[in-house]
């Protein structure tokens, strides 16, 4: 999965089309905000689909989702 | 005061949480306390801190690869005796809305919940295995076996079945004098919980702790009620589920 399928794949789980456009600067709280599940629903996608543990926690280090690809690893995003 | 006559139970999930709170409070009152687990340094470490080491012993088996105990089983019985008892206790955590819910998900859950120890309870009911004079088995279900929450759908569906599978199971061993019953409690502070809670905000947290009117339980909260099942004291108790849950289900 590229950085794009990435995105576009978060947009479709939290149902973002026509609240929020995904992309490097898209902000992370906002993708939060969007459904009480969003947090589980990120932490379970990123370890299913990249084998990444992320901890609720680490969400207020990231500012936006591209924070969020450096923390798992740019090289992980084919 | 609880009396338990010649009993050795085996508890699964034994090295930590409500399974070692179980087995600590059953060996300190004199049960022969069998651990079983999938690691077997935590195992013994749990082990050495039992009040009564010498009157406990540890079976490795992993739920989810191991296929037969049925060795084990029999080596323990020629070490120290008979089985009464079996409490499952193994459990794991599992948060996913319905979007990224897998079969697979569901077939982890129910293997651990239900089917796996399933097999165990078989091998342990054989006649040369377990007492002739009858005993207890004690599942593990939750609070969540009877209410929903969003993103537990395969946690909830495998409780669920929890409380069928005990009724059923009641029923085909009143004949021999086994009781099964199952517990149902609400979130306990375990190292289960924690990893829980990692994936939680701080916010879902506080609210999740305000579902319970009397607070979160403590692994010994739960151990007691477990204790109470496998006694002698509980002998007219079968096919129920007790919950334990500091007055989560009843608002």
């Amino acid at each position: 999965m590229n950085k794009e399928e990435f995105y576009t794949q978060i947009s479709d789980l939290l149902e973002l089309e026509g609240e929020l456009e995904t992309n490097d600067s898209t902000l992370i709280e906002d993708v939060l905000e969007i459904d009480s599940l969003a947090h589980i629903t990120l932490i379970s996608f990123v370890k299913d689909e990249l084998s990444f543990d992320l901890k609720a926690e680490d969400f207020s280090k990231f500012n936006t989702l591209s924070d969020l690809v450096k923390a798992i690893g740019e090289s992980k995003f084919a | 005061m609880l009396t338990f006559k010649n009993q050795k139970v085996l508890i699964s999930g034994a090295s930590s949480g409500i399974g070692y709170s179980t087995a600590y409070l059953l060996n300190s009152l004199g049960v022969n306390t069998v651990l079983l687990g999938r690691n077997k340094s935590k195992l013994e470490e749990s082990m050495s801190k039992l009040k009564h080491p010498d009157n406990a012993s540890i079976i490795v088996f992993d739920f989810l690869s191991d296929v037969s105990i049925k060795d084990e089983l029999r080596q323990s019985v020629a070490d120290s005796g008979a089985f009464s008892g079996f409490v499952h206790s193994a459990g794991i955590d599992s948060a996913k809305p319905y979007k990224l819910l897998k079969s697979q998900d569901f077939d982890t859950m129910n293997k651990l919940n239900i089917t796996a120890p399933f097999q165990v309870v078989k091998d342990l009911l054989h006649k040369s295995v377990f007492s002739p004079e009858g005993g207890s088995i004690v599942w593990l279900g939750s609070v969540m076996g009877s209410l929903g929450q969003k993103g537990k759908i395969a946690y909830t569906s495998s409780k669920a079945a929890v409380d069928g599978f005990v009724k059923s199971l009641a029923l085909e061993l009143a004949g021999k004098k086994i009781r099964v019953n199952s517990v149902a409690p609400g979130i306990v502070e375990t190292p289960l919980t924690d990893e829980l809670f990692s994936k939680t905000t701080e916010e879902n947290i506080k609210a999740i702790e305000a579902m319970h009117p009397l607070g979160l339980g403590k692994p010994e909260d739960v151990a007691n009620l477990i204790g109470f099942l496998l006694s002698d004291q509980s002998k007219w108790v079968t096919g129920t589920t007790h919950f334990i849950d500091g007055g989560y289900h009843i608002q």
